[in-house]
């Protein structure tokens, strides 16, 4: 009865970190391999991580417990996708990261709540990250979408994040002697004080720490047109065509009610130990091919082909990849984003373009270097034992992990220090940073100490302090 | 109109300049990245950027006379001017060759002046002109251009920007100065690397850095020393490669420690930033982009290379007269705010054969004190007298109530400029940068467009790292339709061409760099002034490249550390996409790759052929 006896340890301690007893060790070949014994397991159990304890379709789940040291690369992938299986819970028909307790980021970076009559217009950014340019992403004219799609992004934080950065920009004290995100219980009290002190607020999902995540999302005619996809309703930007057709123009306002899909998600928060925060990105199956990668099957390493030796797909099916397209001449940026003085958007061709899908693949599948099959095996074999339990029907059972990162010596860059890269650390969302794979998060999300870590904590207006 | 009119805002703060200065040393093209054989100069790492910080509103003036100073009598005041940032830079300050290091040019910088309440804009890719003052570490320097593509906020309260709101353009005048390009050096030689080795760094890991005795400045010139190398941000580049992450974290506060030579800062500002005081005004939708309509003081001094812009509008009892003072006076480091040194008992006045004949106004001008930093450098003053076609000049009065004069006013209140003063022309290629391009020369006396057929003529010199020498136009890759033409509207039109350079290149330098000096035909007319910088200078490139796609992109990678990936090909093939947008940007887009614009059409097109095989 091992099983029955990990499950029971799991519910003891509400934390991954106890999922797979024997992947306890910090990082290294040794771990991976330990983790990879056990996750050959298929049968480890995630029914703790459900409310009732119970594995059923699009049944609700509970956070990761973030206080709890994560020790394992197996730990923090494992943490990953707990966070998104929960955040992916629909209670009352809303998903938890879309309904109180969540903010979402609006365009003038005011952090918006989440209620039941939220209007939900968040998801309407359509430039990537980006060092130097913002690219725009189409997927093909294929189903589930219509014609062909933008891609949408939104952004969210928990109210931990938000009432955090908060306290920082209304400098109070307690806050601003938080030099980092916070990873422990005393640092979490004292956000949870200046929540109740400064806005009357409880923080819904303490033990979640901090977070902030990033979603991505295509068009559908309806919500059936996604049964395979998790859904949701948006008002989207309506662009207006110039005459070139190599300008699309939004005037900041006008929006329309839409349907949509999601592609991709990056669930990211602290956790004990980790101010720099964990960063985790998922995907949906049917986007893109991963590029040929290598991975271990019981110590032989084996090679999985995606691509023919004349650079053609092998899988037919792909959102963001036209089949006839030689994987040299993918991931080509065909147009880009930039937002003019008045608020307006636009999306511009590139030079010898037109504003059209591309074709996008995986540069690094899993996160890794193609060749690093033990990496790659890892989360092979952590997505299929998560999947494989979903149950058919739940859109959740549709999307993997790419990976997870984080840093060795657990700290931003303090006194000069550089941080070692662990985990998947070439990890990039093909449907988020499609252009720019070669970096990983920590390249652009510098580790240095506090809110500039997160792109938005620095720009983010404070949430308004009631009236006195 | 321009930024002599009204409503005229000024604000002052600080800047950021951060160029790259690997590439400023042409030998360094030549080096194959051996850093034992280059020149780092004093910013090695830069990333190119320029912005603005914490800069604020400090004067509006309006039409009516009234001024205001605080936050009650205009909300502008005390609100930010801030540079918007566009992905990783606010503007991009790039060198037009290092032939050519004095015309730097800001190019894709947007700015928004105020908080809540606003307007924001994109300031014109504007090369910087008028530079002197130099102490031995520090210069002062003008940009004026203008400001367009203007957006405001839905509502505001400010008087100013409901009086500016029905503006297409604005006409914008930055003064910086004080620059600190004085960075702090880290020493690696037999010294520091035994005192390193006591205080707890292994030999094995010190013998990963003994390369770093070889490197240097300027390769042991200008009292330069070997292994003194500039800025932290540079040195932890290099232990990170030299020592990998996990060896650098271990010891780097002990190098950085034992290794941190005394500083002695270039100026009151940290390195790379300095003090920027700027004027903002209308500007017509016709008017010229670069060129403001005024008149303009030259030092009595020869040595002096300090000019200051002033305009002259008739009131009923006299003139009102305009000067921008900020590029003007050397400045008084130890004063708090910085100010002006020696500006005390300064008048205008008329002088008539080297003796003042009447003094313009009672009270000396108010130039000390904090002046520089609320009014920008700039004061408007009623004078008794009619001066509006009339010289004045500036005068110090001394103790015993004589005069001397400082500043007089060009010859006979003539004024020429350049509007467009740097150009990139390409042999063989049309359009924009291509071989075809106009120079307009704009003439004005005492303010006013000069009647048709003044006559103005250019010559050329041709640059080197040692400065120009003079060339025939006939041996010149530069051609002109005619190198004499007559005002038509105040304005002289040059027609320029340009022809495949023939060289020689030293050091693989890209194409010619020329000066074209231009001035009065008139002989009575040449003891007209000219400010520092006061010329044209055009690149024009080779459009016969010897070098392969690849290695023009290993050679920027070599001298722009900003982008040292590119000298790795698997690293290029796999930020394909990204390097082939940032490649085809236009040049005035913040989004193009930094610093290669100064990259000819014909390498580009090689360089993205390459990249496109990949």
């Amino acid at each position: 009865m091992i099983l029955k006896k990990l499950t029971t340890s799991f519910i003891a301690a509400g934390a991954a970190s106890a999922f797979f007893l024997t992947s306890c060790n910090s990082g290294g070949n040794a771990t991976v391999a330990k983790n990879e014994m056990i996750l050959t397991q298929e049968k480890d159990s995630i029914a703790p991580w459900f409310v009732g304890n119970k594995i059923t379709k699009n049944g609700v789940v509970k956070p990761a417990d973030s206080l709890v040291t994560l020790e394992s690369d197996a730990d923090f992938h494992l943490w990953s996708w707990q966070m998104f299986l929960w955040l992916m819970s629909q209670d009352d028909k809303a998903f938890v990261f879309d309904s109180a307790g969540f903010f979402d980021l609006s365009e003038q970076d005011e952090l918006l709540p989440n209620g039941t009559d939220s209007k939900n217009v968040r998801f309407i950014r359509n430039g990537q990250a980006g060092m130097m340019a913002h690219g725009v992403l189409m997927s093909q004219d294929k189903e589930p979408t219509i014609n062909g799609s933008l891609v949408y992004y939104g952004i969210h934080v928990n109210d931990t994040f938000a009432y955090y950065v908060s306290g920082q920009k209304n400098n109070d004290p307690a806050i601003v002697a938080m030099t980092d995100f916070p990873t422990t219980k005393p640092e979490l009290e004292v956000i949870e004080a200046y929540a109740k002190k400064a806005y009357g607020a409880n923080i819904t999902t303490p033990e979640a720490l901090a977070m902030e995540m990033k979603s991505s999302w295509v068009e559908i005619t309806d919500e059936k047109a996604g049964k395979e996809y998790i859904t949701t309703q948006a008002y989207i930007p309506v662009y207006k065509k110039d005459s070139t057709g190599k300008k699309w123009i939004w005037d900041g306002k006008t929006r329309r009610k839409a349907f949509l899909a999601m592609v991709g998600f990056h669930v990211v928060g602290s956790t004990a130990k980790h101010p720099e925060m964990v960063w985790a990105t998922f995907e949906h199956e049917k986007n893109s091919p991963n590029a040929n990668y290598k991975y271990d099957d019981h110590g032989v390493t084996k090679e999985v082909k995606n691509f023919t030796s004349a650079g053609l797909p092998i899988e037919k099916d792909w959102l963001f990849y036209d089949v006839k397209t030689n994987m040299k001449n993918a991931n080509i940026m065909n147009m880009t984003l930039t937002t003019a003085n008045d608020g307006s958007t636009i999306i511009k061709a590139e030079p010898s373009k037109s504003i059209s899908a591309g074709s996008t693949y995986r540069i690094s599948p899993y996160g890794n270097k193609p060749t690093e099959a033990k990496k790659n095996t890892l989360l092979r074999n952590i997505n299929k034992s998560i999947r494989g339990q979903l149950k058919s029907g739940d859109a959740r059972k549709e999307y993997f992990l790419v990976g997870s990162i984080w840093t060795d010596n657990g700290v931003p860059g303090v006194n000069n220090s550089v941080p070692i890269f662990a985990g998947s650390t070439k990890l990039a969302n093909s449907t988020m940073e499609t252009y720019t794979q070669y970096n990983n998060c920590f390249d652009c999300h510098t580790t240095q100490k506090g809110l500039t870590l997160s792109h938005i904590a620095p720009v983010i207006k404070p949430l308004q302090l009631p009236k006195k | 109109m321009s930024y002599f009119d009204y409503p005229r805002l000024h604000f002052s703060g600080k800047f950021i300049a951060d160029p790259s200065t690997i590439n400023n040393y042409p030998a360094n093209n030549l080096a194959n990245g051996d850093l034992s054989k280059m020149q780092l100069y004093w910013n090695p790492d830069g990333t190119g950027d320029f912005a603005f910080e914490d800069c604020v509103v400090t004067k509006v003036e309006y039409a009516d006379g009234s001024i205001a100073t605080t936050k009650a009598e205009d909300s502008i005041v005390g609100e930010s001017v801030s540079s918007i940032k566009n992905f990783m830079l606010s503007g991009a300050i790039v060198d037009l060759d290092p032939r050519q290091m004095m015309v730097s040019t800001l190019f894709g910088l947007n700015f928004q002046i105020g908080g809540d309440e606003n307007l924001k804009g994109e300031f014109s890719s504007t090369p910087f002109n008028g530079i002197w003052n130099f102490p031995p570490t520090t210069a002062s320097a003008t940009y004026q251009g203008s400001m367009k593509n203007l957006s405001f906020s839905a509502s505001s309260s400010s008087k100013y920007l409901k009086e500016i709101q029905s503006n297409a353009k604005l006409s914008i005048n930055l003064t910086v100065t004080q620059y600190n390009m004085s960075p702090q050096l880290y020493s690696f030689n037999d010294n520091t690397f035994a005192s390193m080795l006591s205080a707890g760094v292994p030999q094995l890991i010190l013998d990963k850095i003994e390369d770093f005795k070889t490197f240097s400045q300027y390769q042991g010139q200008n009292h330069d020393k070997f292994g003194d190398i500039p800025t932290q941000r540079y040195v932890s580049k290099l232990l990170v490669k030299y020592l990998g992450r996990s060896d650098y974290n271990k010891y780097q506060e002990i190098i950085f420690s034992e290794t941190k030579a005394n500083y002695e800062p270039g100026s009151p500002f940290e390195f790379t930033k300095g003090l920027i005081v700027g004027t903002v005004g209308p500007e017509l939708a016709a008017e010229p982009e670069f060129v403001v309509s005024s008149r303009v003081l030259v030092p009595s001094d020869s040595s002096v290379t300090s000019f200051t812009y002033f305009n002259v509008t008739g009131t009923d009892t006299g003139s009102k007269v305009q000067l921008n003072f900020a590029n003007s006076f050397q400045i008084d480091r130890k004063s708090q705010p910085l100010g002006f040194n020696d500006v005390s008992d300064l008048y205008l006045a008329r002088v008539s054969e080297g003796q003042v004949s009447q003094i313009l106004h009672e009270s000396p001008l108010p130039l000390s004190g904090s002046f520089l930093v609320t009014s920008a450098g700039f004061l408007q003053i009623d004078v008794d007298s009619d001066v509006s076609s009339s010289p004045i000049s500036l005068v110090k009065k001394s103790d015993d109530g004589s005069y001397t004069v400082i500043q007089e006013e060009n010859i006979d209140g003539y004024f020429l400029r350049a509007d467009q003063f740097v150009y990139r022309m390409n042999p063989n290629s049309t359009g924009e940068y291509g071989k075809n391009a106009e120079l307009k020369v704009y003439v004005y006396q005492y303010g006013q467009p000069v009647e048709d057929g003044v006559e103005i003529d250019i010559s050329l010199n041709k640059l080197d790292m040692n400065g120009g020498t003079a060339i025939s136009f006939e041996d010149a890759a530069l051609k002109f339709e005619s190198t004499k033409v007559k005002t038509v509207s105040g304005v002289a039109t040059f027609k320029m061409s340009c022809i495949e350079p023939t060289g020689p290149f030293p050091n693989d330098l890209d194409g010619d760099v020329y000066n074209i000096n231009y001035k009065f035909t008139n002989s009575s007319l040449a003891g007209y002034k000219f400010a520092s910088g006061d010329s044209v200078s055009v690149h024009v490139y080779q459009s016969e490249v010897s070098l392969t796609g690849k290695e023009v992109l290993q050679q920027y990678g070599e001298i722009y550390p900003v982008m040292s990936w590119l000298t790795d090909e698997a690293l290029v093939k796999e930020r394909k996409g990204v390097v082939l947008s940032l490649l085809q940007q236009p040049l005035t887009s913040i989004s193009h790759m930094p610093v290669t614009r100064d990259m000819s059409i014909a390498k580009r097109k090689l360089a993205i052929e390459w990249v496109e095989s990949l």
